[in-house]
């Protein structure tokens, strides 16, 4: 039991990381990305590549580089594929596309991805895949099989513990602030001088380094990874624990992903053999996480953990922010404030 | 043959030399803070704007007035380039800004508002003021990480600032709401707030009085007087006749896309272009 819950915590921290890779598009940013699989995706297959040995060594494999890296270099040549991919599709769907338009193009630009990595086979394998992906750290640990989940569970908390706080640090920061600004009015935030474009770029970079470094902790949980492990669809997964949790609000990402992919799913698997069919049970599944998601929304539409007032990196009550307006000296000049900033 | 205009970019232009601009014979391209020159712009077969001129004078309140229709919102849109002009020149401060997109000019020091307040509604009314400061090098995701003990300095010293702002217009005790829960005048008050922040070289306030109480118009009329009082050139599209005499130093009256009077309400009673056009040419000579 103990065992199974190491593995579903596990997941459950991946998929939070994913989720809030989300968030920063989405719930902090406004940018609807229907194709955020890819990123995961591309995370995934970079981190094999970086850490798998040649494929000349693998009769009827092929993939590039194989350069048989440690784990560390493979987070960070997966991040480094994000940020690039990001970027390459950023700098073309934001300068111009708005809203709905934009949503449509990265939609088409996963497909266009998933096509390609599933048919080209000299870049990932094509429809085959990665696989022998080896577990990091498991070489010099020499943990037994149950300790070496245990680690990698711990390993996975660790990351998204990091990545929670930094995305936390980001959201509560100016910068922050000036995305959702961007979000909430694009002209409003171009009249008072903010370069809605580049806001809204770095945004999307950012959720794309959080995804593929997601991607590239879940490669190493399943140890393969092929076309058939993710397609455009797997997106809307992660937007119904966005939503379901709360957007705009780390803390409600991750208790989305939580509950969404993880525990939905364990609530599902209570139900009832019906019939013979094997498919029926399946399918069942799907629609009642489908159904809970749909009723999470109605009973609670702005998630279970609704989108946080905050302030200069601190949540405020009117008490605590009225106390410490009063101790700012009144006499203060548009000059002092051009000045700070 | 339209005159090809510059290219959007970063980067601030040169200053003009206004005794180089054979452009601006009669404008106070040296000494008024806005100069609009010979402005052109078209929608389609419509034009909207049609060789519209006028000079601003620093650290004044002035109208800009017209029947519906006359293109003063244009206007507004061309001097704060959410639109590019077909035609024309526009000058901040003796440096030429048509042509460049609205965070530029904006960043050279010319905010405006809308009809419709925009306010940030998923901010708090603090924030919607501390996110329209000039935003420096504190809005990046380097300081977000890495300089988190200069932002706070800064940041107290900016919320010093809004929170007298928001006491000078009655603001204090909403300021923890959420904007988007405001009434349509607090949204107008806090509007002032953030323009106040920045502390610009010139303001375009396009129609604050639109959806305005009368008790709250006063309201605004002393803010937009305190805009003035802290150094910003200020200009008003306002329907409100009464409103616009009451605060406006100067007046620029435009019709059919250009400007057809300019001066006091007093010189403008008695300009016949001026009475045509908001009466009509058979009204006019009865």
């Amino acid at each position: 039991m103990i065992q199974y819950l190491i593995s579903v915590g596990t997941l459950a921290a991946i998929t939070a990381i994913l989720v809030l890779g989300v968030n920063v598009r989405w719930g902090l940013a406004g940018e609807l990305d229907l194709g955020y699989y890819l990123f995961p995706a591309v995370g995934a297959y970079v981190y094999g590549v970086i850490t798998l040995p040649s494929a000349k060594t693998q009769p009827g494999v092929s993939y590039v580089l194989g350069l048989h890296q440690p784990f560390i270099v493979g987070v960070l040549g997966a991040a480094a594929a994000g940020a690039l991919l990001s970027l390459c599709i950023g700098a073309v769907a934001l300068r111009r596309l708005r809203a709905n338009y934009f949503a449509i193009v990265t939609v088409a630009t996963t497909i266009i991805g998933y096509t390609f990595i599933s048919q080209y086979t000299p870049l990932f394998n094509g429809y085959n895949g990665l696989y022998g992906i080896t577990q990091p750290f498991a070489d010099n640990l020499n943990l037994t099989l149950q300790g070496y989940s245990d680690f990698f569970f711990g390993l996975c908390v660790a990351a998204l513990i990091a990545i929670y706080t930094v995305l936390e640090l980001i959201r509560r920061s100016p910068f922050g602030r000036a995305v959702k600004a961007v979000r909430e009015n694009e002209v409003a935030a171009l009249a008072f001088g903010r370069s809605v474009y580049k806001l809204r770029l770095k945004a999307y970079v950012i959720g794309g380094v959080v995804g593929a470094i997601g991607g590239s902790l879940l490669v190493n949980y399943v140890q393969a990874f092929s076309p058939t492990a993710w397609s455009p669809l797997e997106t809307f997964l992660l937007y119904g624990a966005l939503l379901v949790g709360g957007t705009a609000n780390n803390l409600g990402a991750t208790v989305g992903a939580v509950v969404v992919l993880i525990a939905f799913p364990q609530l599902a698997l209570l139900l009832p053999d019906f019939g013979k069919n094997a498919d029926a049970l399946p399918a069942i599944e799907n629609m009642t996480v489908g159904l809970l998601i749909i009723l999470t929304l109605y009973f609670r539409s702005g998630g279970l953990v609704p989108e946080l007032k905050t302030m200069n990196g601190q949540l405020r009550t009117g008490g605590h922010w009225n106390r410490r307006a009063s101790k700012t000296p009144p006499d203060l000049e548009a000059r002092d404030v051009a000045a700070a900033a | 043959m339209l005159q090809r205009l510059p290219e959007h970019n970063d980067e601030r232009p040169a200053r003009v030399d206004p005794t180089a601009s054979s452009a601006l014979p009669e404008r106070q391209t040296e000494t008024a803070a806005l100069v609009v020159n010979d402005l052109w712009r078209s929608f389609g077969g419509v034009v909207a704007v049609q060789g519209c001129s006028f000079d601003v004078r620093p650290n004044s309140i002035t109208g800009l007035v017209g029947p519906n229709g006359a293109g003063k919102s244009t206007v507004i849109n061309l001097v704060s380039g959410l639109i590019k002009p077909d035609k024309g020149r526009i000058y901040l401060d003796g440096e030429e800004i048509q042509g460049h997109a609205m965070d530029w000019v904006s960043r050279a020091g010319l905010i405006r508002t809308f009809q419709v307040a925009r306010e940030w509604p998923k901010l708090t009314v603090l924030e919607n003021v501390l996110a329209a400061a000039p935003a420096g090098h504190r809005e990046t995701v380097w300081r977000a990480l890495f300089g988190r003990r200069a932002t706070r300095r800064e940041e107290a010293l900016l919320e010093g600032r809004a929170s007298e702002l928001l006491a000078r217009l009655n603001l204090t005790h909403v300021v923890n709401e959420l904007a988007g829960r405001l009434s349509g005048g607090q949204k107008r008050l806090l509007e002032f707030a953030r323009v106040a922040m920045v502390a610009p070289k010139v303001v375009l306030l396009d129609e604050p009085l639109a959806g305005v109480n009368p008790v709250l118009g006063d309201e605004l009329g002393r803010a937009i007087q305190g805009l003035r009082d802290d150094g910003a050139t200020v200009v008003v599209v306002e329907h409100n006749m009464g409103f616009v005499e009451r605060i406006c130093d100067t007046v620029v009256v435009m019709a059919t896309g250009r400007v057809i009077g300019e001066g006091s309400m007093s010189q403008l009673r008695t300009n016949q272009d001026v009475v045509e056009a908001y009466l009509g040419r058979t009204a006019a000579h009865e």
